[in-house]
């Protein structure tokens, strides 16, 4: 994987290995290098931010020299995007073939790396927007028993569609909920209606998505095995579907 | 409510909110007023499930923006950046645990 990157950029560093390469290729790495560790955090069983989330901040952390606390304000707001707009959709995205886990992450990993290097409303805006354009996965490969390109796939897309936003590309305005927008894409409709769903209630509301944003935390919902959580994730049953 | 009206039957009351509550309200509080979904608690939940300043024209990509932009570490409860912290730490033990592996290389 490295070779593919070899000879350019510099300016980001592989996790472990230390050598540099270029942001997408060194986050690229980083995710693939966490996945294969096998130890992850989980959000909603199938999701798995910290593998997208992380290698993108840290690119951009490394870019940019950011404070500490700018750098967790970044993880903070990739995580809280990714699972607000993943939650009531995860079994429905995935019954038609996606895999949640990078077709949601590219907006954690987007938003981290975005909020690190300093982006504006609108730019963001613009991020999420190229985003949509990006965002992919597909289940049969791995099914079928091959390997699937996941998270450093969508980590990569992810730094492409911030740089594209830093430049100021206009990205529209209702990417999310329009008539053609990515809900429409992914779920099958943008009227809230689930094929499956975590609860049994197979309509919800996209205006849930946003609200009490910035008061209650979907974040904490995140399964951490270095906190101190009761339960937690069943790994094994996580395993045979994702690590392939 | 169900507190709100114990406590009114003889309950000490505990906070400044809702002893100004009560102190303002108590000869006027009906059975009426009390009852969940009346109107006054209808706005006061309305205006609670919002966030202070939200456009409500605002599509969602514009909702997650601004609150992106305006986030501040300062602002983010203990838990929050605790958690941070801990998805962070998980992220790179798994790298560590993972550096050697045909996928990392």
């Amino acid at each position: 994987m490295q070779e593919e990157e070899a000879g350019g950029g510099g300016a980001a560093t592989v996790l472990c290995h230390g050598n540099r390469l270029t942001k997408a290729g060194a986050a690229f790495v980083n995710a693939e290098m966490i996945l294969a560790g096998g130890k992850w955090d989980t959000f909603r069983m199938l999701t798995h931010p910290g593998t997208a989330i992380l290698p993108a901040a840290l690119a951009a952390a490394e870019l940019t020299g950011c404070s500490g606390r700018l750098f967790l304000a970044g993880v903070t707001a990739g995580y809280e995007v990714m699972e607000r707009m993943a939650a009531e959709f995860i079994p429905t995205v995935m019954s038609r073939g996606f895999h949640a886990g990078p077709v949601f992450g590219i907006f954690g990993a987007a938003i981290a790396a975005a909020k690190i290097q300093g982006l504006d409303a609108d730019q963001l805006n613009g991020a999420i927007a190229q985003c949509v354009n990006l965002a992919a996965g597909n289940l049969e490969g791995a099914r079928s028993g091959g390997r699937s390109l996941r998270e450093g796939g969508a980590v990569r897309n992810a730094l492409l569609a911030v740089a594209m936003a830093r430049h100021g590309t206009p990205g529209g305005e209702t990417v999310l909920e329009g008539e053609a927008g990515f809900y429409h894409a992914y779920a099958g409709n943008n009227r809230g209606e689930l094929r499956y769903s975590f609860t049994g209630d197979n309509h919800t509301d996209l205006a849930k998505i946003t609200q009490g944003l910035g008061r209650n935390w979907m974040f904490l919902e995140t399964l951490d095995p270095l906190a101190k959580l009761s339960g937690g994730c069943d790994r094994s049953a996580c395993w045979g579907h994702c690590m392939r | 409510m169900a507190d709100l009206a114990t406590e009114e039957h003889g309950g000490e009351p505990q906070t400044v909110s809702r002893r100004a509550f009560l102190s303002t309200g108590a000869a006027g509080i009906s059975a009426a007023a009390l009852v969940p979904g009346a109107p006054d608690a209808t706005a006061q939940a309305a205006a609670q499930t919002d966030r202070p300043g939200k456009d409500a024209a605002m599509s969602l990509s514009r909702e997650f923006a601004a609150f992106v932009a305006s986030l501040r570490y300062e602002d983010l409860p203990f838990d929050v950046v605790d958690r941070a912290k801990g998805v962070t730490l998980e992220a790179l033990a798994s790298a560590l645990v993972g550096r050697n592996m045909p996928a990392s290389r």
